[in-house]
Formats: C-alpha cells, structure tokens, sequence
C-alpha cells in the first residue's frame, strides 16, 4: 500500500476504533465509504483486531517460554512406519514419550489414530509380558466417553508403543471457560466424567492418572477420557511403590492431581481416582487446583499432598475476590466474585472436600457417591457428606504431635502445633540432657505436665466446634484469647503446668505477633517458676524466650538483661552443651548486631552454632537458625558471597526440616532475598518471595509484620525491575500492615513509606511522594534523637523530590536542614556530607541562584575526585550541569 | 572500565546517533539475555513461568544498575528488547531445523503431555509479519518491538520514540490488527 494510502487507512482506523462498536459501520461508511480498498483495508483491521489485543501478547510470551525452554524428546520422525501404521505428524511430546497423528499403512482402515510411541524401554521379558496383559484389559475396556485402546506394541528401536482413539477436542478445564460454562453446566459435565470412570472402575480399571488434559471435551460437548490405565502400564512393577521415587514421580504423575496414597507409593485403587477427580472438580469450580507447587520436588510434594489440608474452593475464590484473576474466574463462570462464593459454600465446599480426604477410606466409597452428591446438590436434595468437625481435626493433630511429628494443619492448628511443638521438643532435649542426673522424677512431672498440656489444647478445640458458632471460622486469636483466659483463672495448684501453658500460650501469640500478650504471659510464666522452682529446666528456656518478644518489642536492654540471666541459668541447670544454653548465645548474638557491635555478634553466633551442631548434628532447625544469624552478619560487614552462602545453607536446611509452611522457613524467605537483591540477583529474590507470600498469608494472617516484611522485600524487587506499579501496591499494602501491627508512630512504618516515595519518585508521581516522605519524617522526628541520620536522610529525600519538581526555594530548605543534621553526625569529608552538598548545589540552580550554584559544584568536585568519587555517575552530572550553568551564564 | 559504564557509555554515544555503538552494544547484551534465561532455567526446570520482560529488566540491572536517569533506562531497554526478539527468533529457527522444517500440525493436540509445540513456528510467522509492518509503518512496528518484546511501559515507550504515550497506544493497537491479520492469513487489500 502507497505510504499516503496506509496513513488514510491508519487515521481512520484510529477514529473508528476509538469509537463503540455499535458507532463503527456508520463511522466507518462516512469516513471511507466511497474508496472500497480502503474501507476493505480497514475493515479486515477492525476484524483482526479484537483478537489481537490478547492473542499478540500472549504469542510473544509463549514464544519466550517455549524458545527458551529446554526441550527433548522421542526420535522418530514423521514420515516413518511404526508397526503397521505410518506417522502423519507429531501432534507433541512430554515426558512419556511422543505422540504422533498416524494411519494404518496397509490401507486396512482409513481411520486415523493418535500413536504413543514411550520413551522407557521394557527392560526385561517380565514387564513386556505384563504391557500385554494390561494391554489386553484395556482394549477390552468400552465406553462412549472413554478413547479405546486399539493397539500396541514395540518399535524397532524396541521402544513400546501404544495406538489410541484419535480425539479432537479441548481440555475440559479450558472447554469450560472457554464456552463459559456457568456452575451448574459445570457440574452436568463432571457428572458424565465421572459416569465415564464409573464403568471403567466396574471392569476393574483405573485411570490412575485424572487431570483436564486427559479429559478432553468433543465439539459435541461431551468428554472423551484419554490414557485410561496407561500409568499402570508404564509402572515398572505390579506394585506401585517406585511410584513414589524421584524421577519415576516426576514423569509419570501429575503432582496437583495425584492423591496422597500414590505419592507415597501406597497401593492405588478405585479411591485413588475419586481424590482426583475431586481435584478436577475443585480446578472446575474454584477456577485453580487445591495445591500449588511453586517447586515441585518430590519431598515437597509429598509433604504437601499428605499433610496440607487446602483451602475449600469457596475460601480460595474469596482470597482472589479483589483481584483481576479472582473476577475473571467468576466471570467465565457467568458469575461474580461474591455469586461464586456464595454458590461454593456450604455443600459444594464439602463434596470437593470430601473427595478430596487425605485417608481414601474416608472419601467417597465410589465414583458413584460423589457423583451422586452432586446429583443431589443440583436437584437441591442434602448430600450425603459432612464437613469434618474442629474435633475431628483437633483429634488428628494431638495424635499426630504425639508420633512427635514436624507437622502442621490448617488454621488455627497450624499455630497451635508449632507452640505445642515447641514444648514437645523441649521436653524431648530436656528428658534425654538430664537422664544422667536421676531425673526419672522430673520426667513423671514431665509427663504428667504434658498431658495435662494435650488435654487442656483438646478441650479449646471442643469449645470451638463451628456447630456452636454458626459455622463462622473460630480465629486463632479467638481460641487463644480464650485460652488465656482460662489460664488466669485455673491451675493455681499446679504451678510447673501452670507456667508451662503460659510459656506455650504465650508462643503462639508471638507467632501470631502479638508481642504484648506474648509479653505479658511469658513473663508470668518466668514469675512463677522464679518462685516455685528456680532450678527448673523449664526457666532457661521460657527467660529466651522471653528475651526474644522483648526483642521484637524494641526493649533491647531488657531483653539483654533477660539473655545474661538465661545464659546463666542455663549454664547453672545444664553441665556442658545444652539447647537453652545456645539459645541463649543466639539471643546474646542478635543483641550484639542490633546495638552493631558486629565483631561480638559474629562471636556469640559462631559459638552457638558449635554448639548446636555437636547437640544436634548437621541437620536441625536450630542449626539452620545459626547460619541463617551468622549469614546476616556477614551481610552487614558486606561480605556478600559468605552471606548468600550462610543464608542459602539455612534457608534449604529449614524448608527440609521444617517445611515450606512453618513460620521459621517463611520468615527467613525475606532475609535470603535481601542476600539476592545486594548480589543484585534481583529476579531470583522476586521469585522466592512470590513462592512464599501465598503461604506466609495463610500461616501468619495477612496482617502479620512478618507479611509485611515481606512485602517490603517484593516492592524493592519491583523496583529494581522498572514495575513501578507493583512496587507502588506493595510499599502501600506494606505501610498499612505495619500500621496495624505495630502502631502508626512505629520506625517500620516510616520504612515503609520511606521506600513508597522513592519509587513513586521514580515514577513521576511526586505529589504521593511528598505525601509518603512528609509520613516518614514525622514519624521519625518523634521516634528517633534530633538530628538522628534517619531524619536527615528523609529531608534530603525530600530536597531531591523538590528539585524534581523545580521548586529550588524548598528544596533548598531541606537540603541545608538535611546537610545541618548528618554534619552533626559526621566527621567533615564523609561522602554523606558531599552528597548533602551536591543536593544544596542542584537546589541552588533550581532556585535559578546561578552563581551560588556553580560555586557550590566547583568546591565538590575536587572533593569528590579526592574520595576517588571523581569518575562516578554522580560526578559526571555535576560536571553536566555545571557546564550548563556556564553555559547560560 | 566496569561492565557497567562500558554499557552506559555505548547507550549514550549510540542516543547521540552513532549507529556503531549499537553494533558493539548488541553482542553483549544477547550473551547477557542467554545467561539470565539459561541461568533461569537451570535454576527452576519446570512450572516456571518464564518472562521475555522479566529477562530484558534483569538484564538492565545487571548491566547498567538501577541508579540511572529516567531516559537512559527506556533507552537502554529499546535495544535489549530488540536483542530479545532476535535471541527469540534465533531459537525458533533453530528449532525448526532440529524438526526438519517443523511442519508441526497446528491442531488441538491430543495428549495430555504435549501443549504448545507450533509455537516456534508462530513466531517466526510473526516476526516475518513484523518485518513487513516496519516497512509500511515503522513506528507502529517499533512500537510492538518496545512493548511486547521488551516490557516497556507506554511512558518509556513514547521516550524512545519521541511521541505521546497515547499515540504508542494507537500505534499498538493498529500493529497488533495488522500483524494477526497478517498472521491468519485474512489479508484485505494490502
């Protein structure tokens, strides 16, 4: 097209696109209605162009992922014959093998067929007899929703390979958003799925390996079940346990969809495909599988599927509610957010959980029951499944903190484990310490203690049963306040469990972050024992711990005296190395960095890392607690590589013992990608915090410092990135969290805000920014000593913004107040103070006082080049806009 | 020279019009682009989402770090996003040649195990589409190059070519039409 011509075509196009789509033909015919090339020239871009605002993007992003992705695969080339079929084309390939579009080479069928050629051989005589046999039973196996198995054998190459039913269609998660299947529809759909599997499990045939992509859905709207029973065919023995090795997990499963009993290698059965199907039908409705694996190695997965209860659909429909993600799920449901939660709560929240029960005698006995509730659900008859009670679940997780299992559930059990844990633990390290020292009577007293402990959690999960609270989720806080309450009362005649239950109670508030409850209860607990029994074992620990909420608290002196006094304690109740003794030494360690007497923070951790490591051996949380302080001394004096390596060690040693969820391991998540970020590994730090922030919301609420840390730590990787916008929400999100859990005067909160107007300076928006810098000062003019380097770092922040904004007078003002304060600080010749006297300089030109300004660069530069700054960015714009003031001068 | 300065210097002779520069600056920042992606992957094999736009930032940060002046940086990444579509390109080619001209059904495909095959193919479809749209509107093409394939935002964008955010915009939008057109073959009266 002449360029004369394009340009009339662009401009019109440009016109009636802006326009609604009603207004366009009109438009359309007015502005090129007598010239048809160019009203067809336009016309074919308005068609392409609806498409195109998604398709282009989303074509470059998979471009990127596939180009850069590592690919491999199976050998044969289309074109070739395998057995008596001749391969068409690849239709694709993945971890089994390839498949191919093939026809029977002989002419004996005109049908075309989808050929699976496997990648694993048959290693021996044995497997290949068996791939016959079940082969056989598969291709016995009919069903108009299930593709047949035709036929099979081995290639020359001697690889095995498998002719199925060719199926066109589309995945039935995607089917269904793509014709925006409303809930019932959905439902209907998934019955017939499950009538499909139905008669399949009659002939004694499971699938084994259920997901949307082995479901696809015909034009006609019905589904078709690939691969039924090809994952037993491919196990290398009758048994399923190699299931569960690395590797063998990896390509023959699915992780989001496989039930706990195959992760583990347990036997698979009729159950097996009820779990998945649940998954399935979760996925369906709630618009994401239950659980995610942002890293699915085969540890994480099973620790996942077999121990984490998920999210019912309608709680995870409600997290993503405000997002765009949240209302695209609703809206390809033919729904809203609130619509959808609403519809999902209540007996569709419990047939998906019941499918979905981590014990298979527990789900539903057959593919039928559940199919049958939904049947029910849809002609509004009750269902047959109950949601498990709080009992039910409080029953489970006293029994498993009993096997002394590092372990957590959901909720509120989650908080409660990981105190009565603690306690566990401590009993466990005290018992085995003091055997030598005659403490069969200490341990009965233990003993007795901890159950007294066990029951008393019990009965507060009795209290709680949502039967008795209107079905709302009893919170934590509820529980634990409740808790509280009983103990202030109760117990006076039996002080060690009375002070043992404060200590516990009093942790799980500090997990919760509520330090003055925390507090408040710790310290009665080390009241009490002070008095009744000095020499306890229990003291040492509950001082540390004490010690620690202090701490956090701010309270650094009484947090030191309580350290010396646990160190001494410790010391007196314990001969040689002892966990509360390296405590302790840990606590001792934080003190000396945060007052930075670095060199005995260094120290005190290295010996509490010793000694950790001779109590524990090399693998223990409290050893990885060790790394984890050491790395971030190490991160202070600069020593990045050491930091990163400490950090890294620590970090992988918690989420192994520990776990991805356990508050340790998520805390730690900020530290490491504070490492990243200052060896600049800006897009891994992001990551990692992505990977985790799901779960620290869930595990320590969404108002937790912890989150808010994080948050924090994701914005300034936003930042660095160029996303401005999400640094924006996060800093945002971050300051609110702080101001709640913290206070609105806290230091933290001014952080925050410190770090929003940095980058909506960034972005131009400074009227936000001085909004943000003005909260930062005033909370640092009120929490920190006048003429604190925290304040004169914000006035020079300001100053900047002013200069940004061309307002010299005022920037000018900062700028000498901000120089004033750090020259109170500093000797005269810290780079700070140059930095003070290049903002002056800028502020100056701005204010258009010229020749001040020009003076003032000409005096820094020499002193810039004298600190060997000369060279610099910094000192490559002074000399600009010097040569600019000369210039105009 | 640092890394760093050495690549800020190339940025700026190459703004000032010295077409030279680019052709140093090119070469090290397409090593710069393979490192993070394969360094990328080796860290996380699978379930990763991996981002064209993500690699172009990190690049950036590594390369120039983050304390530059406003304009420098969309200048900066103007030419890394057109470094990554060639590193784009190069790839699918390459995958191509390894399917003995990649004549890959574009099909629904059927097994559970194999999503997203013909993409390479797309792409150098796309790109060829691309190619032709720069010689009828540059800017326009320049602007899918920017956006798309660099992550520019639409400020930066219309920094580097020297327009209104709005006009990027527009010219976004038409480039988008006209490429898919292209693309699926639906040509009006070009």
């Amino acid at each position: 097209m002449q360029p004369d011509r394009w340009r009339r075509a662009r401009e019109i196009f440009d016109r009636v696109s802006d326009l609604e789509p009603e207004a366009r033909a009109a438009a359309l015919e007015e502005l090129a209605g007598g010239d048809d090339e160019l009203r067809r020239e336009v016309e074919s871009l308005l068609v392409a162009s609806g498409e195109a605002e998604t398709d282009i993007p989303r074509l470059i992003g998979a471009a990127a992922r596939s180009a850069l992705a590592t690919n491999d695969g199976g050998t044969v080339m289309p074109g070739a014959t395998v057995g008596p079929y001749r391969l068409i084309n690849l239709l694709g390939r993945g971890g089994m093998g390839s498949v191919y579009l093939a026809e029977r080479a002989d002419g004996a069928f005109s049908h075309r067929v989808a050929l699976k050629v496997l990648r694993s051989g048959l290693s021996d005589t044995g497997m290949e007899a068996r791939f016959r046999s079940e082969r056989q039973i598969l291709a016995d196996l009919r069903h108009p929703n299930i593709a047949r198995l035709i036929d099979g054998g081995t290639t020359d190459d001697g690889a095995p390979y498998l002719v199925l039913e060719y199926v066109e269609g589309r995945p039935i998660d995607r089917w269904c958003d793509e014709q925006r299947l409303t809930v019932e529809q959905r439902l209907d759909l998934f019955r017939e799925v499950c009538a499909a599997v139905q008669s399949a499990h009659r002939n004694l045939v499971v699938h084994r390996d259920l997901k949307p992509a082995n479901i696809l859905v015909t034009a006609d709207g019905h589904p078709k079940l690939l691969d039924f029973g090809i994952a037993k065919l491919l196990g290398p023995t009758t048994h399923d346990h190699t299931m569960a090795i690395t590797g063998t997990l990896d390509r023959l499963l699915t992780p989001a969809f496989a039930s706990p009993e195959q992760v583990v290698g347990k036997p698979v059965t009729t159950a097996s495909d009820v779990y998945s199907l649940g998954v399935i039908l979760y996925e369906l409705l709630a618009g994401s599988t239950p659980h995610v694996f942002a890293n699915p190695s085969a540890t994480e997965v099973e620790r996942v599927i077999c121990r984490d209860v998920p999210d019912r659909p309608s709680l995870t429909v409600r997290r993503s509610a405000g997002t765009p993600a949240g209302a695209e799920t609703a809206r390809l449901r033919r729904s809203t957010p609130d619509r959808l939660v609403r519809r999902l709560s209540g007996d569709l929240d419990t047939i998906v959980m019941t499918a979905l029960r981590k014990e298979p005698d527990r789900r539903y006995p057959s593919v039928e029951g559940l199919s049958e509730d939904v049947r029910r659900y849809l002609t509004a008859l009750p269902i047959s499944a109950r949601p498990d009670t709080l009992a039910y679940r409080a029953r489970k997780f006293v029994s498993r903190h009993r096997g002394s299992v590092v372990t957590s559930a959901v909720g509120v059990a989650a908080v409660m484990v990981f105190g009565v844990q603690s306690a566990v633990n401590a009993r466990i390290a005290t018992v085995e310490r003091d055997r030598a020292r005659a403490a069969e009577e200490r341990a009965r007293v233990e003993a007795h203690t901890s159950e007294k402990v066990s029951s008393f959690l019990v009965d507060l999960f009795r209290v709680a049963d949502p039967s008795e609270s209107r079905g709302a989720d009893v919170t934590a806080r509820e529980l634990l306040d409740r808790g509280a309450a009983q103990l202030d009362a109760g117990l006076a005649d039996e002080p060690a469990t009375r002070a043992r239950l404060l200590k516990t109670v009093g942790e799980v508030y500090t997990n919760l972050g509520e330090y003055d409850e925390a507090a408040e209860l710790l310290a009665e607990s080390v009241g009490v024992l002070r008095s009744e029994d000095p020499s306890s074992p229990e003291l040492p620990a509950t001082l540390n711990e004490l010690a620690k909420v202090r701490f956090d608290l701010g309270d650094i002196e009484t947090a030191d005296r309580l350290s010396r006094e646990a160190l001494a304690a410790a010391r007196r109740s314990f001969q040689g190395d002892h966990r509360q003794t390296a405590m302790a030494l840990n606590n001792l360690g934080w003190l000396a960095f945060e007052e930075t007497r670095l060199a005995d923070a260094e120290r005190y951790h290295r010996e509490a890392l010793a000694m950790r490591t001779r109590l524990h051996g090399d693998e223990h949380d409290e050893v990885a607690e060790s790394l984890f302080n050491l790395g971030t001394v190490a991160l202070e004096l600069e020593r990045l590589d050491e930091a990163a390596e400490l950090h890294g060690r620590g970090y992988e040693m918690r989420r192994r013992v520990l776990g991805d969820d356990h508050p340790l391991t998520l805390s730690s998540v900020g530290t490491v990608a504070a490492t990243y970020e200052a060896q600049k590994r800006v897009a891994e730090a992001l990551e990692l915090i992505d990977g985790a922030m799901p779960t620290a919301i869930r595990v320590f609420g969404p108002d937790h410092p912890d989150v808010a840390y994080l948050e924090v730590m994701r914005g300034r990787q936003f930042r660095f990135l160029g996303r401005t916008d999400d640094a924006v929400a996060s800093f945002r999100e971050a300051a609110r969290i702080e101001r709640l859990s913290r206070g609105p005067d806290h230091p933290y909160v001014g952080y925050a805000e410190i770090q929003l107007g940095t980058v909506l300076v960034t972005a131009g928006r400074l009227d936000e920014a001085e909004t943000a810098y003005r909260e930062a000062l005033r909370i640092y003019r009120a929490a920190y000593p006048e003429g604190d380097r925290n304040v004169a770092n914000v006035l020079g922040k300001l100053a900047k913004l002013e200069i940004e904004r061309g307002d010299g007078r005022t920037a000018l003002d900062y700028a000498r107040e901000s120089r004033e304060l750090f020259s109170r600080q500093l000797p005269e010749g810290h780079s700070e103070l140059l930095e003070g006297d290049i903002i002056i300089g800028f502020a100056l030109a701005e204010a258009g006082r010229t020749a001040d300004a020009r003076s003032m660069f000409e005096s820094v530069l020499p002193r810039m080049e004298a600190i060997g700054h000369g060279d610099g960015p910094q000192a490559r714009r002074v000399r600009e806009a010097l040569a600019a003031l000369l210039g105009t001068s | 020279m640092s890394q760093s300065t050495d690549v800020t210097r190339l940025l700026h002779r190459w703004r000032d019009g010295d077409a030279a520069a680019l052709d140093e600056l090119t070469p090290v920042l397409y090593n710069e682009l393979r490192r993070i992606a394969s360094g990328q992957l080796a860290r996380e094999r699978r379930n990763h989402t991996l981002q064209s736009t993500e690699i172009v930032h990190e690049a950036y940060v590594r390369l120039i770090g983050t304390d530059v002046p406003w304009k420098d940086r969309a200048h900066f990444l103007a030419v890394a996003a057109r470094t990554m579509r060639r590193l784009l390109v190069d790839h699918a080619r390459a995958r191509g040649r390894e399917k003995r001209g990649g004549d890959l059904a574009r099909v629904t495909l059927q097994p559970s195990d194999a999503r997203a095959e013909p993409v390479s193919e797309e792409l150098l479809t796309l790109d060829d589409a691309l190619s032709r749209l720069a010689t009828q509107d540059g800017r326009a093409a320049s602007a899918v190059e920017l956006h798309h394939f660099g992550g520019l935002t639409y400020d930066e964008a219309a920094e580097v070519l020297g327009v209104s955010a709005a006009t990027v915009k527009r010219d976004l939008r038409v480039a988008r039409a006209w490429i898919r057109r292209e693309m699926t073959g639906a040509a009006g009266a070009a």
